[in-house]
């Protein structure tokens, strides 16, 4: 027979005082631990609520930190743009100080300076924010801006922006025989010409208009292609004071104009031609004074704006595409206008194929359709201008500078030159504009091309230039950081350093920097006077163009959204640790108190067990009875 | 002779009153002894042939109530399987661990989505990604232990059901015995009295041990049957139980009706006539403990284990498992759509919607790439909904084609291959147009971590992809947890967790992939299987894995909660049985000496009788006549 333990455990009086025991025991370990229990079973029917309560405030511990690194990110991005603001706003105004010497090293103490401020700029720009560079775009391993040396003199391989400054200013014309690219004749013994060198090139100086209070004098232009300004004198000589001027486009967008004045004087003052013995003697003055005019213009100003010029091409991911000289359809036919229409009968100022009504041009994915009337939104009337259609397509492409048509010749801008990508479902008319199949923007970094005394065009130089910005360009720069805040929300905090507000404070304070003139030249005080003007406007913001502090503001926001996000979470967090408490840990105070009630309830029975076991015969009956 | 015959009746007295002392003593000595039955005397008066009556002992009375006894036994039974699935069930709570702390699959779980939401913040951090896979590792660590704790919990009930069959086999075996002995024995037999004792225990542990009930018959001859009606012991013949068990248990070594498929150990009954039941199928045993261990080897424990494997595959499929919607096509009446199933692995599937014209209900149809014939059909359960069909891809799209016509063309469904040899499947609606195809997709799982798309197979069925194929041995699935791994190539490689596309190269700030895993786990809806004990097949439970989590849990921690309530109260009720059985079985101290008094006094009244017959003797002799 199997022996079973001796006892007492049987009886249900025994089991009672066991699980008193085992209640206490239980009841003590939550003391201790303040849990309910250790086990998924012990916790009660509220436990599938607890573990849910609990997997959401991991996830709000989660979401927090996220905030917090954002925070530190953006945080770090502002302290660097204030530095960035702070620092172009010194340069601006060591730029505007007058008197600007030239020391021995060819420049002012203001560039010397600039040198410095710019690699403050750089080195801010490669600012990082934990492991994270913070004006890389979406490229956060990546230094944002490549070494001041690198940037300034390039590397062997890749040229620099001081050479692509000396290649811009040959191209341009620049130096005392350059004249700008300008071609100056005599077409006539009594007149004078000025001819732009090529309907197509961008550099040089472009004519921009002319006007004359010459007594006897004609003056047409600026016509034709290449655009051509003709003075031709009368039969008669002009009278001493009276004017002739003329204006032109600087290559970096400024004008600047040359002012003649006929005088009686035999060497002529500046700024004079003297008036001959005939109108053909006049004609000749009048050629020397130019040549000596413009020849000062394209050493002076030229040059300065030729070096902004030159630091757009370096810097700027802004593109623009050219397309050729395209005649309209008269019957005498002369170069397109923003007036020319988009279709017409023949011998009107219109293409010379025309867009039919259902024709499609699309823009970086885009399509302007062509309807009969009553264009709407992307639809065009086909009896729409040029201009029309160049403004539909900025709309599209939202560039902040302006397409031109200037001597037939379309000029498409766009802020992103990778990105343009035009097509038509009718190639010819598009080719009426001036433009093959595909339109698209040559990719800067442009470089002169070819040999750049007699270049007509911009190439991408991005094999042998050197890339200043290294990060990663996105077409929102905002977006290219994002972070999950929330389960439904999340906040954009990326920065690039190409941005325009950005990129233009490097680009102002490089050209400042590069610039370097022969301390002893003649034409050096007006060359780093028009570079030092040109540096204190160009580092002032444009309106209507990005500045330092709308990046600023869209962070501002984004803080904005967390610290909503953060109260939000921080109370959700409260009421669902409070689940998890309710559910899962023991009021001392109660507990202690039902501890205290099974102590007393303990020991009563084992009160009663010692007396019962007292109550038995055995012990009544005498010993040996 | 009357003094002689006195002192003979006082005699017999004596001898009574020495027998009715020694079974008192014998019930003092046994009072605390389990399973003893107090014993009473019986005697009656033997003429003695002349006045007055000697008396004789003739037996003893074992003084129980049978009803009682056998309503014990029922309940002992029922304790004995609470107890068990109490116990075990317990065990299993612990291996889910402590709510909130380490060590479980919740706490991990919040880990491993926490470390992948710090990856939104800082994507390109080595240390952010090593963290990620160690959460993910440990997470996969979990998820094995446990898988391996409950396969654990298995083999120890294979274990016990082993113990407790040749514990049973003892008791049978004792009761036929002790019936064979008594054969020879009077029922009022002191000695007979002590073998039922024995017998009675021998019952009561078998009772603990499976469902009993006894029948006793005239030659004291105790058969014992189960409530199944299967004869354990009959008369002196006693069947025998006979356990094989392989050992230790894994998650695919399930039961089965068919013993050369079972992984299981086979339990059968042999009885005295040679004839072998298996226990199992025939549902022999209904409760006890080893009905408790049987229950939990291969249903309870089984269904945590699936659990468990739901966690792992749905973890493993919604982070690998891309779906691609089909391609919308039209043919005259004929609609639907064309999928590429050329990444179909088996186990992937094609998820079909249509809408049955005629009822106006709307169908989902799973299509399951199944490669191994054994496999197929694939079982279903009615109106089950999505309705699962195996297809094998093995053999060609042409068989395809086919073996999806005949499975779905009854539901007005046409499959084609429309430009072979593409692996392009089209579905669209038969020409009685009866249905209409509302929606096609191919969830298909990618192999690469370098895909290009945002999937990625994080983790693995030790070391190869999971796309939870099925064979005819059982689907991938089952076991999972147990061999559950962080995908080695991964772990070599952790930029991968943000880095998707080589070419182009993903940027480092991009957070596609972070985002989408983080997605995946906190809010990505999937649906489980029924196996799981959540939902049913035509409504099968569909939530995000954070739910699934809380769901199992509270199942497993609210089935532990109401086994121990069960428990508790089927102790509540063996006690208070035993207590009745105990009121008149059980030993009672006081009686016995109040019994002890009585006899003490009835030997001294005995012998006060036989010390007067002999002084009435003796004055007899001292006659002297």
């Amino acid at each position: 027979m199997a022996i079973n333990s001796v006892g007492f455990g049987g009886t249900l009086f025994g089991q009672a005082v066991q699980n008193l025991n085992t209640q206490l025991t239980t009841l003590s370990t939550q003391l201790a631990s303040g849990e309910k229990s250790t086990t998924y079973s012990g916790m009660g029917v509220g436990e599938g609520f607890a573990i849910a309560a609990r997997s959401q405030l991991a996830s709000i511990s989660a979401f927090g930190d996220n905030i917090t690194n954002v925070n530190t990110t953006i945080d770090v991005a502002n302290t660097a743009l204030q530095s960035l603001s702070q620092i172009a706003g010194q340069v601006q105004s060591d730029a505007a100080s007058t008197p600007q010497n030239i020391n021995s090293t060819g420049q002012t103490i203001a560039q010397q300076n600039a040198q410095t401020e710019l690699s403050s700029i750089v080195g801010i720009l490669n600012t990082q924010a934990g492991d994270r560079f913070v004006f890389s775009g979406s490229a956060i391993n990546t230094p944002s801006v490549a070494s001041v040396d690198n940037i300034m003199n390039g590397t062997g391989t890749q040229a620099g922006l001081k050479q692509v400054i000396a290649e811009r200013a040959q191209a341009d014309g620049t130096g005392a025989t350059g004249l700008g690219r300008l071609l100056l004749t005599q077409p006539t013994p009594t007149s004078v010409s000025v001819a732009e060198d090529s309907a197509v090139s961008p550099f040089g100086l472009k004519l921009s208009s002319v006007s004359s209070s010459l007594t006897g004098v004609t003056v047409t232009g600026p016509s034709g292609s290449p655009a051509a300004v003709s003075i031709a004198l009368g039969a008669t000589n002009p009278n001493p004071g009276d004017q002739v001027s003329l204006t032109f486009n600087l290559p970096d967008g400024t004008t600047a104009s040359v002012q003649l004045t006929a005088s009686s004087a035999n060497p002529p003052p500046a700024g004079s031609f003297t008036i001959g013995a005939t109108p053909t003697a006049t004609a000749g003055n009048l050629n020397t004074a130019l040549n000596t005019a413009i020849g000062t213009l394209a050493n002076t100003t030229l040059v300065a704006a030729s070096a902004v010029a030159a630091g757009h091409d370096f810097f700027d991911p802004a593109g623009t595409a050219t397309g050729g000289v395209v005649n309209n359809k008269l019957t005498t036919p002369v170069p397109i206008t923003g007036a020319t229409a988009l279709s017409g009968a023949a011998n009107t100022d219109s293409l010379a194929t025309n867009f039919a009504p259902g024709d499609t041009i699309t823009v970086n994915g885009t399509p302007i359709t062509f309807v009969a009337s009553g264009a709407t939104g992307n639809q065009l009337n086909t009896t729409d201008s040029v201009q029309t259609l160049l403004s539909k397509i900025d709309s599209i492409t939202g560039t902040s500078t302006p397409s031109t048509i200037s001597g037939g010749v379309v000029t498409l801008h766009t802020d992103n030159a990778a990105s343009l990508n035009i097509t038509s479902s009718n190639s010819a008319a598009l080719a009426a504009l001036g433009f093959g199949a595909t339109v698209t923007a040559v990719q800067p970094p442009l470089r002169v091309s070819g040999s750049p005394s007699t270049a007509t065009s911009l190439v991408n130089g991005s094999a042998d230039t050197v890339a200043w910005y290294t990060g990663n360009s996105g077409s929102n720069p905002r977006a290219s950081s994002t972070a999950r805040i929330d389960p439904s929300i999340t906040v954009q905090y990326g920065v690039q350093a190409n941005e325009q507000a950005i990129r233009s404070q490097l680009e102002g304070v490089a050209v400042f920097a590069a610039v370097t003139t022969s301390p002893t030249g003649a034409n050096s005080a007006a060359q780093v006077s028009a570079l030092s003007d040109r540096t204190a406007t160009n580092l002032t913001p444009q309106p209507g163009q990005q500045t330092i502090s709308d990046i600023q503001t869209d962070f501002a926001a984004a803080q904005t959204i967390m610290k909503d996000a953060s109260a939000r979470q921080t109370q959700t967090q409260t009421m669902l640790q409070n689940v998890v408490d309710q559910t899962e840990t023991v009021s001392t105070q109660e507990v202690a108190s039902q501890i205290l009630a099974l102590q007393t309830a303990l020991s009563a029975s084992y009160q009663t067990t010692s007396m019962l076991s007292g109550l038995t015969l055995t012990k009544f009956l005498p010993v040996g009875g | 002779m009357g003094l002689s015959s006195a002192l003979a009746t006082a005699m017999s007295g004596l001898r009574a009153n020495q027998i009715a002392l020694s079974i008192t003593s014998a019930n003092v000595a046994n009072a605390n002894t389990p399973g003893y039955v107090t014993q009473n005397v019986n005697q009656i008066e033997v003429a003695s042939g002349g006045p007055g009556a000697g008396v004789q002992v003739t037996g003893v009375n074992r003084e129980l109530d049978l009803f009682i006894q056998s309503q014990l036994r029922t309940e002992t039974a029922g304790g004995g399987f609470a107890d068990q699935t109490s116990n075990i069930l317990g065990q299993l709570q612990s291996l889910y661990g402590t709510p909130g702390g380490t060590g479980t699959i919740e706490t991990a779980y919040s880990n491993f989505t926490t470390a992948l939401q710090a990856l939104s913040t800082s994507s390109s951090g080595l240390s952010a990604q090593t963290t990620a896979l160690s959460a993910a590792q440990a997470l996969a660590q979990q998820l094995n232990s446990t898988s391996q704790g409950i396969q654990t919990l298995r083999t120890n009930v294979e274990q016990d059901i082993g113990t407790s069959v040749s514990q049973a086999n003892t008791d049978m075996n004792q009761i036929a015995s002790i019936n064979t002995q008594l054969q020879s024995f009077a029922a009022t037999d002191p000695a007979a009295a002590t073998l039922m004792d024995q017998r009675d225990a021998a019952i009561n542990d078998l009772s603990k041990l499976m469902d009993v009930h006894t029948v006793t018959d005239g030659a004291n001859q105790t058969s014992v049957f189960t409530n199944a009606g299967i004869q354990l012991v009959g008369g002196g013949q006693a069947s025998q139980f006979a356990f094989t068990s392989p050992g230790t248990l894994n998650a695919s070594a399930l039961y089965n009706a068919d013993p050369t498929k079972s992984g299981v150990g086979s339990l059968t009954i042999k009885l005295p006539n040679g004839a072998s039941t298996d226990v199992v199928a025939n549902k022999v045993i209904t409760s006890g403990q080893i009905a408790a261990d049987l229950q939990l080897r291969d249903q309870t424990l089984v269904q945590a284990q699936a659990q468990v494997d739901q966690m792992a595959a749905t973890l493993a499929s919604s982070l690998s498992d891309q779906t691609t919607p089909g391609t919308a096509v039209t043919s005259g009446s004929q609609a639907g759509f064309n999928l590429n199933v050329a990444n179909l692995q088996p186990g992937n599937a094609i998820n079909l919607t249509y809408t049955d014209d005629t009822t106006g209900t709307q169908q989902q149809v799973s299509i399951v790439r199944v490669d191994d014939p054994t496999a197929l059909p694939l079982p279903n359960a009615p109106n089950a909904n999505p309705k699962v069909i195996g297809v094998n891809f093995s053999l060609g799209m042409a068989s395809v084609v086919s073996q999806l016509n005949l499975a779905l063309g009854q539901n007005h469904l046409q499959f084609s291959n429309p430009t072979p040899p593409s692996s392009t499947l089209q579905v669209v609606n038969d020409l009685t147009t009866g249905a209409t195809v509302n929606a096609a997709s191919v969830t298909a799982t990618v192999s690469s971590l370098t895909s290009g798309s945002q999937q990625l197979p994080v983790f693995t069925d030790a070391g190869a992809l999971y796309t939870g194929a099925i064979t005819g041995s059982g689907s991938q699935m089952t076991g999972l947890a147990g061999r559950i791994t962080v995908n080695s190539a991964l772990l070599n490689n952790p930029s991968n967790l943000t880095v998707y596309s080589t070419s182009p190269p993903t940027a480092a700030g991009d957070t596609t992939r972070s985002d989408f895993l983080y997605s995946q786990l906190t809010s990505g809806t999937f649906t489980y299987s029924p196996t799981t004990g959540l939902g049913s097949a035509t409504a099968p439970f569909s939530g995000t894995i954070p739910s699934y989590l809380q769901q199992f849990v509270s199942l497993q921690a609210s089935a532990a909660t109401s086994a121990t309530q069960l428990q508790q109260g089927q102790d509540v009720v063996v006690s208070t049985l035993q207590q009745k059985f105990n009121s008149t079985a059980k030993v009672s101290i006081d009686n016995e000496m109040s019994n002890l008094i009585a006899l003490q006094n009835s030997y001294a009244a005995n012998a006060h009788v036989m010390s007067v017959v002999q002084s009435m003797m003796t004055t007899l002799m001292q006659i002297q006549l």
